[in-house]
């Protein structure tokens, strides 16, 4: 049993790792050929070294969905990924902005966005001759509030890591002894995941968060979110980041304004993943399927 | 002062030694926005609890160029 790397304080049984990355490999080879949902994220990284490894660079491609909601930085990083391991990659175009119900940003706004994403994986998967689309969900996953796994089934997305019962920290631990250099990455929801539900998603405040983020991260910060609330920024760092951010505030203010926001907030109670899921009633999301 | 929350945390921030100038923001106005110094960010985050039980989902500093912290 060795510490988590992702440190969060649970226990990992390499055992019980190395179990579930033979289920996984024989999983993935199974399949036969793949078109993945590829991010460039801790799990889609993997899962692309993995199916590389596995069926060989014929019969895989990692696609990534390119739109406003995905920053510049995560692309380049994706490309990196990809170019270092010979993971054959494509980019391809999404327009989920399109999609009303969509814009709208409702509490289920995943499920829209992943409905095109899948619907235009499965037109390359198709055009490719490859036999699944299959994506870097975790078992992690399951437990959370993801209405994005309701249109991965809807298109029939097979989803290896979580079939695994793959952990997120498992997941960091597999990647780093691979030698990705993804295994330590923060977690990088799209750019919607910054605006509150409700609030119309739209080119304008994606590239204000882009901007926003990236110039947080110029000054040094690493794990933090700018969460847009129409003219204000609020802005989530990391707990023990609090207190440079106090020092740097005038740099923040600086930068966030330039982004184009007229107020400046900085949350007292620090980054906490799935901030804008506090106090959302989990609901029946059945009548999106 | 037209938001019915706001006497309860000016209260909270006064009995705690705090400036009461506080604003609201987001559009589902659920920020609470206090305008102390970032040296008060401390102070300000120990109270935050009470602070949402007044009926905010976040509580915030509101950063400003002049703030001497």
């Amino acid at each position: 049993v060795q510490n988590d790397p992702s440190s969060q304080g649970t226990p990992l049984s390499v055992d019980v790792l190395t179990e579930k990355l033979i289920q996984l490999r024989s999983a993935v080879r199974a399949l036969g050929s793949v078109c993945l949902g590829y991010s460039g994220g801790v799990d889609s990284a993997f899962l692309a070294a993995i199916a590389l490894q596995v069926l060989g660079p014929e019969a895989m491609l990692a696609v990534t969905g390119r739109s406003a909601a995905v920053p510049e930085a995560q692309l380049e990083s994706a490309r990196a990924c990809a170019r270092q391991f010979g993971i054959p990659h494509l980019e391809i175009a999404t327009d989920e902005l399109a999609d009303a119900d969509y814009a709208a940003n409702p509490a289920n706004r995943c499920y829209f966005c992943k409905n095109e994403l899948w619907r235009v994986l499965q037109e390359v998967a198709a055009r490719h001759g490859l036999a699944h689309v299959i994506d870097g969900s975790n078992a992690d996953d399951a437990h959370d509030y993801r209405p994005g796994l309701i249109a991965t089934r809807k298109w029939a997305v097979r989803s290896p890591l979580l079939e695994a019962g793959l952990t997120k920290a498992e997941i960091r631990h597999a990647s780093q002894a691979l030698g990705l250099p993804t295994w330590d990455q923060p977690a990088s929801p799209c750019l919607a995941s910054r605006l509150p539900y409700g609030l119309a998603v739209t080119t304008e405040r994606l590239r204000q968060v882009e901007l926003g983020e990236a110039a947080l991260r110029a000054l040094g910060f690493r794990e933090f979110r700018v969460r847009h609330h129409g003219d204000a920024a609020r802005l989530e760092v990391a707990p023990d980041e609090l207190g440079r951010a106090a020092r740097s505030h005038r740099e923040i203010v600086i930068a966030l304004r330039e982004s184009g926001f007229g107020r400046v907030l900085l949350d007292v109670e620090g980054y906490r993943r799935g901030a804008l899921n506090e106090g959302l009633k989990l609901v029946s999301l059945e009548h999106t399927r | 002062m037209s938001d019915a929350r706001l006497p309860r945390v000016c209260r909270l921030l006064e009995e705690n030694g705090i400036a009461p100038v506080v604003g609201v923001a987001g559009h589902a106005q659920d920020v609470l926005a206090v305008r102390a110094s970032v040296s008060e960010l401390e102070r300000v985050r120990g109270l935050a609890p009470d602070l949402r039980a007044a009926g905010f989902r976040y509580v915030t500093i509101e950063l400003e160029m002049g703030d001497v912290s």
